[in-house]
């Protein structure tokens, strides 16, 4: 059965804007500093009828309690007991069992099934959870098998889910007021709450188009850059891991939602399994809540000779990401041709491949600190067929050792 | 079919929250000499009745009600060409009616339709729940099912939790006839069936809270199927999280989501549910387990008053292997006592098992209100401390237990005054300067007592702890033992050698240690072409790092590098000839964060 240790520390974190954010967070790694989200958790449920449990061992380094939820899990034990709501006096401390500053806790966590959830703080949970005690949990099918065309699946065999590629997006947001409060000791009023930076992954536009483990962002290893070849499917993983909701949309293209909250949107009965999933291009994820979709880009009519991206194209001032004349534009519309810029403009494509957005449609959410563009957006590059190596953008079957 | 009649009085009353604010609220009665309540009273009818509801208006403006999701046709009215009510409304004394089919099972609402910014947010709404026919008939299929026999949605159990939410302010003002500007609508109180956390644990009709009749506790067995029946009668969405519990969704607005035995199966598994303003979620689940799950708001920057976890929208569901035994037996020989530097020590006998915690109310003699002074989660307990009297006060106590079943009878009256208590120090303030320390000062002579105690509470811990005594002519402290960055709150109270003392008004203070200084005297003393030699001062103590910075033209700063506390140079080997470089310095250390920059330094390699 696997076994994850995590920290509860603090850190820090800067901004695009050049701000210095104090956090607080999980890492897996003793004498860490925080991380933004928390080290993702990735398990695998056992066949059928087999309980699987997995240990967390959390270690408090924080000077307050700090506990573990884990929303759409079953029953969390403690010492062998169930985990319990926690009173000091006639007042709720926390939803489950803490660790005291210094102390570590062992949560039994007895899984639902496969699919994508959040683990998040239970104490003090509007303050915790905004510092950035939170991160996801992927619990892998018990036939998944990496690279296996009918076995890499999010659900397991036969149930529409099999992805090429996937990606996990935590949804968040910094209130940098809050937690400058946090930092220096005073009052945290939540009622506040007015967030100036969405994140995807702990990260701002644009840091968003980073990989994963980028060396400048220690703090924030998951990249959001999401990069695939036409007709893949891709699996994007959205958890809500903030305070609002975030409307995400894969410009100009539709996804298929195959769960929600980690569970499979599909039914069994006598007569058959009935497939719920539907499509959507705005696909809205709740506070405390994950979506799964799958998404391929086809591109209408587009063939890989003969007939270019249809796009129409900006003008080519208007390309650039910054005044500092840099764009994705490759020069063609056709994948994998690099053709001619202007000579004050610097392309940053590899190859030849297509780049556009997917970001919030939440207008706030694609700001940062009130300017455009910043916050949520994230890109998509779509990459001449057979370029790509299979295993790009896959996260590891598991995380923690069995 | 059947006829339901239901006659509603919309009046003005108030309604209580923890911490014993109060607020006016317009809410319905169901007698005429009933006090009027939030929500309104639960109606209940069967698919095919026909629901007749009487109007009574006792309120100042005209009054009208909508029945969202019903097959009712309200007539709108307009007055000089302005709509002013959804639907004919009943004016000030007068009375109105209304009548339509329960066509279909589901939860619904009814609120009113005449200025429902501002009367919907005032607590003129409450739920309609409309079951199939044969939900009671032991025999038919649709026994004890939300939508009949083939839908999937038969239950043991079943709750309605009525979501919302109240600015205090709309309240103050609306309840004066005066305007309240809504883009300004921020709500302070959050509620389930018109009560906020920990109000919502105790049982209906709770003497105390006369016009919150609704508690929203939940006491199951497990295995047994809950049929929790969500309607969000606020302004606002709701995320509400149901922590251990994942459930299935099987309605949504009073619509099945398997509709009979031949339609598609569309119910999903969820645990965290996002409800929009007059939107409604039926959830069927089960629990396993023995023990306490919390139904929480998972919008944790919106947590109600005084901004303290657990917020106002929380409420708990308790799974015991044995049926409630009923409402719990009162608690036995109540005692109260004046015990020093703590207030009032309360004991009790507990004569009940079962009970999930107690409710401790108290009167000051001579005034009517009775006062909700603090519910207790856990169960088992025999004393409490009131650490919140005044001196000079005749106080009366009394307690119950209390489960989901209901409030046991109060124990006896115990009383006690508290002219004993000497007045406690006063005017105490507490200053800070820099450095790990912080200085108290107080006023009030102590000639008969001992001295005074220093009484000190952490940023993260509950009670506070004594520090320090001391002597009767002191009027002033310092405390050398604090960690900086740490919220402190400390109280004074007098020393008497007997009896007891108050304590002084609680002041808070954040000790700091002094801001990092910048680098300063940032210079280049050795410039190649290949090499920039940087050397700055500072005094900087064990724990700080440099960070060096650096631009190119007009390009942005660059952390280039981080170097360690004694290393006060720098040498910059990744130049080119002829370059143009700005340089810039500034040091961190863990508990002070950054300090500020050191000036810019040009440099031009040759």
């Amino acid at each position: 059965m696997p076994t994850v240790n995590l920290w509860a520390t603090d850190g820090y974190v800067g901004t695009p804007d050049g701000k210095n954010v104090y956090i607080w967070g999980f890492t897996d790694k003793e004498g860490g500093a925080a991380q933004l989200p928390g080290p993702a958790i990735i398990v695998k449920q056992q066949p059928y009828l087999i309980p699987t449990v997995v240990t967390v061992n959390l270690t408090n380094k924080l000077a307050e309690p700090v506990s573990l939820v884990f929303p759409g899990q079953g029953e969390v034990r403690v010492n062998g007991q169930p985990a319990q709501p926690q009173y000091q006096g006639d007042k709720l401390v926390s939803f489950i069992n803490h660790a005291l500053p210094g102390e570590t806790i062992t949560y039994q966590v007895t899984l639902t099934g496969p699919g994508t959830f959040l683990y998040e703080s239970g104490t003090y949970p509007h303050r915790q959870v905004q510092m950035g005690l939170h991160g996801a949990m992927i619990v892998r099918p018990p036939d998944y098998l990496g690279l296996h065309p009918e076995k890499q699946t999010a659900y397991g065999r036969n149930t529409g889910t099999e992805f090429d590629r996937e990606y996990l997006l935590v949804l968040g947001e910094i209130d940098p007021g809050l937690h400058q409060s946090v930092e220096h000791g005073l009052p945290y009023d939540t009622g506040e709450f007015n967030p100036r930076y969405r994140t995807i992954n702990g990260k701002c536009w644009n840091g968003t188009v980073s990989g994963d483990g980028d060396g400048h962002l220690p703090a924030r290893p998951y990249g959001s850059m999401i990069m695939m070849e036409p007709g893949e499917k891709v699996l994007l993983r959205c958890a809500g891991a903030g305070f609002e909701s975030h409307p995400l949309h894969p410009h100009g293209n539709h996804a298929r939602v195959v769960g929600l909250d980690g569970k499979l949107l599909q039914n069994c009965g006598i007569s058959g399994t009935t497939d719920l999933s539907f499509k959507r291009f705005t696909i809205l994820t709740g506070p405390g809540q994950t979506c799964d979709l799958i998404y391929t880009w086809t591109g209408p009519g587009y063939e890989p000779d003969t007939n270019p991206i249809p796009t129409r194209l900006p003008q080519i001032r208007k390309m650039a990401l910054a005044p500092t004349g840099l764009t994705m534009w490759s020069g063609s519309p056709y994948l994998g041709v690099k053709g001619e810029l202007p000579g004050e403009i610097e392309s940053c494509n590899q190859i030849g491949e297509y780049h556009f957005m997917l970001n919030s449609h939440g207008v706030p959410g694609i700001t940062g600190q009130g300017a455009f563009p910043g916050g949520m957006p994230a890109m998509i590059a779509v990459y001449p067929a057979g370029t790509l190596e299979p295993h790009h953008g896959m996260l590891p079957t598991e995380s923690h050792t069995p | 079919m059947g006829a339901v009649i239901q006659n509603l009085w919309a009046k003005k009353g108030r309604i209580k929250f923890p911490g014993g604010a109060a607020l006016p609220f317009w809410g319905f009665a169901s007698s005429a000499n009933g006090k009027p309540q939030i929500p309104g009273p639960l109606i209940k009818a069967r698919a095919g009745d026909l629901v007749t509801i009487n109007l009574y208006n006792h309120l100042k403006k005209n009054i009208s009600l909508l029945f969202p999701g019903q097959q009712f046709i309200p007539r709108p009215v307009k007055e000089n060409g302005v709509f002013v009510s959804y639907n004919t409304p009943a004016a000030p004394g007068d009375c109105t009616s209304y009548s339509f089919t329960a066509a279909r099972p589901g939860v619904f609402l009814y609120e009113s339709g005449t200025s429902p910014e501002e009367q919907v947010s005032m607590g003129l709404y409450g739920a309609l729940v409309i079951y199939p026919r044969g939900y009671d008939d032991l025999l038919s299929p649709d026994y004890h099912t939300a939508y009949c026999g083939n839908t999937g949605t038969g239950f043991d159990v079943e709750k309605v939790l009525i979501l919302g939410e109240l600015d205090s302010r709309l309240n103050m003002a609306a309840d004066t006839g005066s305007r309240f500007n809504m883009p300004d609508y921020n709500p302070d109180h959050l509620v389930i069936n018109g009560r906020s956390y920990p109000h919502t644990l105790l049982p209906d009709n709770y003497g105390l809270l006369s016009s919150q009749p609704v508690g929203s506790g939940l006491g199951i067995i497990p295995g047994q199927r809950v049929l929790l029946r969500i309607i969000n009668a606020g302004l606002q969405n709701h995320t509400f999280r149901l922590l251990g519990i994942t459930a299935r969704v099987v309605a949504v607005d009073g619509w099945p989501l398997k509709a009979d035995e031949n339609s598609l199966n569309a119910t999903y598994l969820k645990n965290t549910i996002t409800v929009a303003p007059g939107e409604s979620y039926d959830l069927i689940f089960t629990v396993n387990g023995q023990g306490q799950y919390f139904l929480h708001h998972r919008d944790f920057n919106h947590p109600g008053k005084g901004n303290r976890f657990p917020g106002g929208m929380a409420t708990r569901l308790t799974a015991t292997l044995f049926e409630s035994a009923g409402v719990p037996a009162a608690p036995l020989d109540l005692s109260c006592a004046l015990i020093n530097r703590k207030g009032v020590k309360l004991s009790w006998k507990n004569s009940s098992t079962g009970e999930e915690g107690f409710v401790i109310e108290r009167k000051i003699t001579g005034e009517d209100n009775i006062e909700l002074l603090a519910i207790l989660d856990n169960p088992g307990r025999q004393e409490y401390t009131d650490s919140t009297v005044l001196p000079g006060i005749s106080y009366s106590y009394r307690i119950c237990a209390y489960n989901s079943a209901g409030a046991s009878k109060h124990s006896n009256i115990c009383r006690i005054d508290t002219n004993n208590i000497e007045q406690g120090p006063e005017k105490l303030t507490c200053t800070t300067m820099y450095g790990k320390r912080a200085d108290l000062a107080w006023s009030g002579s102590n000639a008969r007592g001992s001295g005074y105690a220093i009484e000190r509470r952490a940023d993260n811990s509950e009670d506070f702890q004594t520090i320090a005594e001391v002597g009767p002519n002191t009027t002033f402290y310092r405390d050398l033992s604090v960690v900086n960055n740490t919220i402190y709150t400390y109280r004074v109270k007098a020393v008497f050698p007997a009896g007891a003392a108050c304590h002084s008004n609680e002041c808070v203070t954040v000790p700091k240690a002094a801001p990092l200084s910048a680098p300063d005297q940032l210079r280049s003393v050795y410039v190649t072409d290949k090499s920039v030699f940087l050397v700055w001062d500072h005094d900087s103590s064990d724990e700080n790092k440099f960070h060096i910075e650096r631009k190119t033209g007009a390009g942005p700063y660059i952390e280039i590098d981080v170097v360690a506390n004694s290393q006060t140079w720098y040498t910059d080997k990744d130049v080119q000839k002829n370059g143009t470089y700005y340089y810039r310095v500034r040091t961190h250390s863990k508990s002070e964060g950054f300090s500020d920059y050191s000036y810019e330094l040009l440099v031009n390699t040759p």
